[in-house]
């Protein structure tokens, strides 16, 4: 459902050239969980800015559920991006000013859902993280632990094909990175794709796979080989 | 972004969209009271005149000296000017010129009666061509014989005959006929017997400040020696240029004991007629001017902060998949929320200013609903032009930030 | 002090569009509110100011009771007889004057010029003292002259330029309804933006010729200013304007406007005497039937009529308020600017804090951004307000259809430095205060809080 052929991403100043990513080969099967590690400045982010179609490259193909994005322009890249990839952050990247209600509800309205649907939706998703009951908060009133489960909730409304999350507990606590870890795996075992870039080790061994980045390059790695290389 | 979402963000930014509306407000209350008085300014200027305005000139001379022969220099003039290429005929103008009253507005009556209602109106006293010089069309009734001219000094009985105007014939006297009837001019209450009706046109300066631009009349009368005055009304050629206004000038002034006043196109008499009020439109419209583009302004600067707070939210909005037409369509929502506050606001002030307006200030003013519906649209267009930079640059934000840790 | 203001200019480079944005907002509002602010100073300002508390006039109401008189404007013009009577008092004043307003035409006995249509005065040789005026050739007549009406005028200098090329033509002759009168002197009155000694205050042109009121008679010089009658039937039968001078000298037909001119620090006094002497009159009159109104008399000081006539200038007074109005949005639009720019800066400024800079330094830093800015929209709002001015002054003409001195009507659409002074003060001073919030939150920016990422 996901497969990248030599893609590479440069990035260009007046005196270098910087090779973020170089010829990436990668396929990923539906339902899969993979963990994506490497050190700092390794690519991890700009693979995954690429993987969720927040950043154009300039080399290679990329087939997102059969369809080839390399040339696609923004709006359709906009629409696939909300249709099909659900995102998580370390950061949780809620809006502040609205609700938790109407946090979820804002990449379905842009995707021309009908009211009724999208109330079915979020209910459902918010019910799913276990915060049906504080739809109305905002999230400056939540601990950050329920702040990425909203974030997740927001995720799964849009029933996407793959989730992609950039260091999902990064921001967490222990106990609390620990819930939103389970919550994830429950999701993945639901059939729900999913992308995890992390340098937590611990975290990674959690995954069916496992992919290593150093220097923009991609291997993929046996859970033996999570060495402490992340540091 | 739903609407219910744009409220709630404005609600959180209270003092931008506070401001946003204040300066709306005001703007509308500026633009929508130029627009009134420009309104009424422009219906003055847009009555049908229903005159040759460049085929027709008024003359104003005066004579000083005082042992002139009056009635020998008429004749010689009407000869000078007739002369003139362009110039189709020229009649002594003994009262009033065209829109150029030269004296007090001239009242007329149906009857005698102390209690009966007056009409303002223009009343000219020309000779045998002076009919044919304003291009005059008889609907009824006849022309003056040429037994009923008077010739004469101020002293001189009134001829007690004239034409009006059907405009003031119908004012007068209804649906009946005005032929035959005596009216009454001036205080005095002077009797004349209507003898003809003509087709009325802007010819009284009293009577078209009185609104009531097409009451007119005329009497066949060559009276001279009011203040000295002695004028006349010339018709030109179609398409004659502006040369024509010198020629008729050299034309009288070679005459020792008199001078020329004024020759012009009864269309600059017409002029002006509003120029205080257009100018108070001009500057109104002016300042109008002002206030779009300082509000313009405004909006870029206030939305460009509010934008540049918010950046890390348009970037979420872009990574969950708005498009940068969504993004910055959901800005224009939102400024289009707080523009009809800031309309419904307006609105109100300008109401308040207009009262204000007609109450202390000579200033001719109408409010009227589509101006407000075209005000309304305007104010819009302007300010979704200005939110357009900003929402722009809003939009330019790359979806890749929400990958930054913060 | 030099390194903080490169910063500052570093600082006003960083975001160039909003800079730009700034200026002109600014230079909107100032070039608005200095047109108007301009017109209205000039145009309220007193043309003699220097006499504002020395120089009255009075009005005396021979109205039936039911006629509404209330200001200057409603009360009818002095009779000749009531100003015999008060020219005979004998009451203690520097300098007393009546004055009519007339038309004729006056040209040059050979015909040499062409003849022009003039306004004039038909008044006394106190009036001379009384405008101050500025005799550019000449003097003003002698008793002598005034007592027996002889032929004799001052022209103006918009006179003198058309009948003898502006050449001193004092002793000339001009020619008016056959008569030939002699010049005394020439004044200038363009410079007085308002023509007030018949209580018009136009400020469309002054009276071209003045000649002695004796003379004014005798050749029975119409009147064109203000007339009134005590009842219609009365104007209709003396016909004031053009009809016999000897019965209207008799009627009670009112055309002269008075002035009187007070020695400084006793002329409260003196006019105590006036109304002393007028209610007397009064007294006297009434027992003959006259002044039955309940506003009879009326005093007004220069000063007091200038602050008067401002309540008339509503056109003007509308154009001010509204420019006040948008200065005051674009001052609101100045914060905006202001704190667009300075988030969009929040990087350098915690920088700055982070290699050391305290808040003060900021504020300083910030503070000197905005003080070139403003002086930059001040440059061209002032540019754009003589551009303003000019625009003013066509559409003036304009609506005066071209019929206007246009020396004179300019001088109201002029700067004086006292103005330009003062409001830039106020400028700098308002920019400075719209200031505060913006850069008070620019300089709370924690040292290196937004270097990350």
């Amino acid at each position: 459902m996901l497969k990248m052929n030599e893609v590479s991403k440069i990035y260009r100043t007046d005196l270098i050239e910087t090779h973020a990513l170089s010829n990436v080969n990668l396929s990923i099967d539906e339902g899969e969980f993979i963990a994506v590690t490497g050190p700092s400045g390794s690519g991890k982010t700009t693979f995954l800015n690429i993987a969720g179609l927040l950043e154009r490259f300039e080399r290679g193909d990329y087939y997102l559920d059969g369809e080839n994005v390399a040339n696609l322009n923004d709006k359709k890249l906009s629409q696939l991006r909300n249709e099909k990839i659900g995102f998580i952050f370390q950061g949780f990247n809620l809006i502040s000013d609205l609700s938790l209600y109407d946090n979820v509800e804002v990449p379905l309205i842009f995707r021309g859902i009908k009211a009724s649907e999208r109330k079915k939706r979020i209910e459902e998703a918010l019910e799913l993280v276990g915060l049906a009951s504080r739809m109305k908060h905002y999230p400056a009133q939540l601990s950050g632990g329920q702040q990425q489960r909203v974030a997740i909730a927001r995720a799964l409304a849009g029933k996407p094909r793959f989730l992609l999350a950039d260091e999902p507990t990064g921001n967490l606590d222990s106990l609390m990175a620990r819930q939103v870890m389970d919550l994830l795996q429950e999701v993945n075992q639901a059939g729900t794709t999913l992308i995890m870039v992390t340098h937590d080790n611990e975290l990674a061994r959690r995954a069916g796979r496992n992919i290593q980045i150093l220097d923009g390059e991609l291997t993929d790695i046996t859970k033996s080989q999570l060495t402490d290389l992340a540091v | 972004m739903a609407i219910k979402h744009i409220l709630s963000l404005i609600l959180k930014q209270k003092s931008i969209a506070l401001l946003i509306i204040l300066q709306i407000a005001i703007t509308v209350m500026i633009v929508s009271n130029t627009a009134f008085i420009s309104y009424a300014t422009l219906q003055n200027w847009l009555i049908p005149s229903k005159l040759e305005e460049r085929q027709i000139l008024n003359v104003t001379t005066r004579v000083f000296d005082t042992s002139t022969d009056v009635p020998a220099l008429i004749e010689k003039d009407i000869q000078a000017i007739e002369k003139v290429p362009g110039v189709i005929a020229a009649s002594y103008a003994g009262r009033e010129l065209v829109l150029n009253s030269l004296g007090p507005g001239w009242t007329i009556f149906k009857d005698t009666q102390p209690e009966t209602d007056y009409r303002v109106f223009g009343y000219f006293g020309l000779d045998e061509k002076g009919a044919d010089v304003l291009g005059l069309e008889l609907v009824e009734g006849r022309k003056f014989y040429a037994s009923e001219y008077i010739k004469g000094d101020e002293t001189t009985k009134n001829a007690g005959v004239m034409m009006i105007s059907e405009e003031l014939a119908k004012s007068l006297f209804g649906d009946s006929s005005a032929l035959g009837q005596s009216v009454y001019i001036s205080r005095q209450r002077i009797a004349h017997q209507v003898i003809g009706v003509y087709k009325g046109k802007m010819l009284g300066e009293g009577a078209t400040y009185s609104q009531q631009p097409y009451h007119s009349g005329i009497v066949p009368e060559v009276i001279w020696g009011n203040r000295q005055r002695v004028n006349y009304l010339v018709r030109v050629e179609a398409g004659v240029s502006e040369r024509v206004l010198e020629d008729v000038e050299t034309a009288l002034y070679h005459t020792d004991g008199r001078m020329v006043d004024r020759v012009e196109f009864v269309g600059r008499a017409k002029k002006r007629l509003w120029d205080g009020r257009s100018t108070f439109a001009l500057t109104m419209a002016g300042i109008s001017l002002i206030a779009c583009v300082v509000t313009a302004l405004g909006i870029v600067a206030l939305v460009s902060f509010s934008v540049s707070l918010r950046k890390k939210d348009h970037g979420i909005l872009r990574a969950l998949g708005a498009s940068k037409g969504q993004v910055m369509w959901s800005l224009i929502k939102e400024n289009t929320i707080l523009v009809f506050i800031g309309l419904v606001l307006g609105f109100g002030l300008s109401i308040l200013l207009y009262y204000f307006l007609m109450h202390n200030v000579r200033v001719q003013s109408v409010v009227e609903i589509p101006l407000l519906v075209g005000v309304a649209i305007f104010t819009w267009l302007v300010s979704t032009l200005a939110v357009y930079v900003p929402a722009k640059e809003a939009a330019k934000v790359s979806p890749a930030q929400v990958t930054k840790s913060s | 002090m030099k390194e903080l203001v490169m910063l500052a200019w570093q600082g006003l480079k960083q975001k160039p569009k909003l800079s730009a944005l700034m200026v002109i907002n600014l230079a909107v509002g100032i070039t608005l509110m200095l047109t108007m602010s301009a017109i209205v100073k000039q145009s309220s300002s007193e043309v003699i100011g220097y006499k504002g508390d020395s120089l009255y006039t009075a009005g005396l109401n021979y109205f039936d009771v039911d006629e509404d008189v209330n200001d200057f404007r409603q009360f009818p013009r002095w009779t000749y007889q009531d100003a015999q009577a008060l020219q005979q008092a004998n009451l203690p004043y520097e300098y007393v004057s009546f004055n009519y307003t007339t038309e004729f035409i006056v040209g040059l006995a050979d015909n040499s010029v062409r003849p022009i249509s003039v306004e004039a005065s038909g008044t006394d040789s106190g009036m001379f003292n009384v405008l101050d005026v500025p005799f550019i050739y000449g003097t003003a007549w002698n008793a002598q002259s005034e007592k027996s009406g002889e032929a004799i005028a001052v022209i103006s200098k918009h006179a003198n330029d058309h009948l003898f090329g502006g050449v001193d033509s004092v002793g000339q002759f001009i020619q008016v309804q056959g008569e030939q009168i002699r010049v005394a002197g020439v004044v200038d009155l363009t410079r007085y933006k308002r023509r007030f000694q018949d209580l018009s205050f136009s400020n469309n042109y002054n009276h071209d010729v003045f000649i002695p009121l004796n003379y004014a008679y005798a050749q029975n010089f119409p009147r064109t200013g203000q007339v009134t009658c005590r009842t219609d039937d009365l104007y209709t039968t003396i016909s004031p304007r053009s009809g016999s001078i000897d019965m209207l000298k008799s009627a009670e037909c009112g055309y002269l406007t008075v002035w009187f001119q007070y020695h400084n620090d006793v002329e409260l006094v003196q006019l105590a005497e006036l109304k002393t002497w007028l209610n007397n009159y009064i007294k006297q009159q009434q027992a003959l039937g006259r002044f039955q109104h309940k506003n009879l008399t009326d005093f007004y000081s220069m000063g007091e009529l200038y602050i008067l006539i401002q309540r008339f200038m509503a056109w003007e007074a509308i154009y001010l308020t509204f420019s006040y109005l948008l200065f005051g949005i674009c001052l609101v639009n100045t914060v905006g600017i202001l704190l667009a720019k300075f988030q969009a800066n929040r990087k350098l400024i915690s920088l700055y804090r982070a290699l050391g800079a305290n808040q003060s330094v900021i504020m300083i830093i910030h503070f000197l951004e905005i003080l070139m800015l403003t002086l930059a929209a001040i440059v061209l709002g002032f540019i754009l307000a003589f551009a303003g001015l000019e625009l003013m002054f066509h559409l003036r003409m304009y609506q005066t259809d071209y019929m206007a001195i246009a020396e004179q009507v300019r001088q109201i659409y002029q700067f004086d430095s006292e103005l330009a002074l003062v409001t830039t003060l106020g400028i700098f001073l308002a920019v400075g205060l719209s200031g505060l919030y913006p850069v008070y939150r620019s300089s709370r920016v924690s040292p290196a809080s937004e270097l990350r990422g």
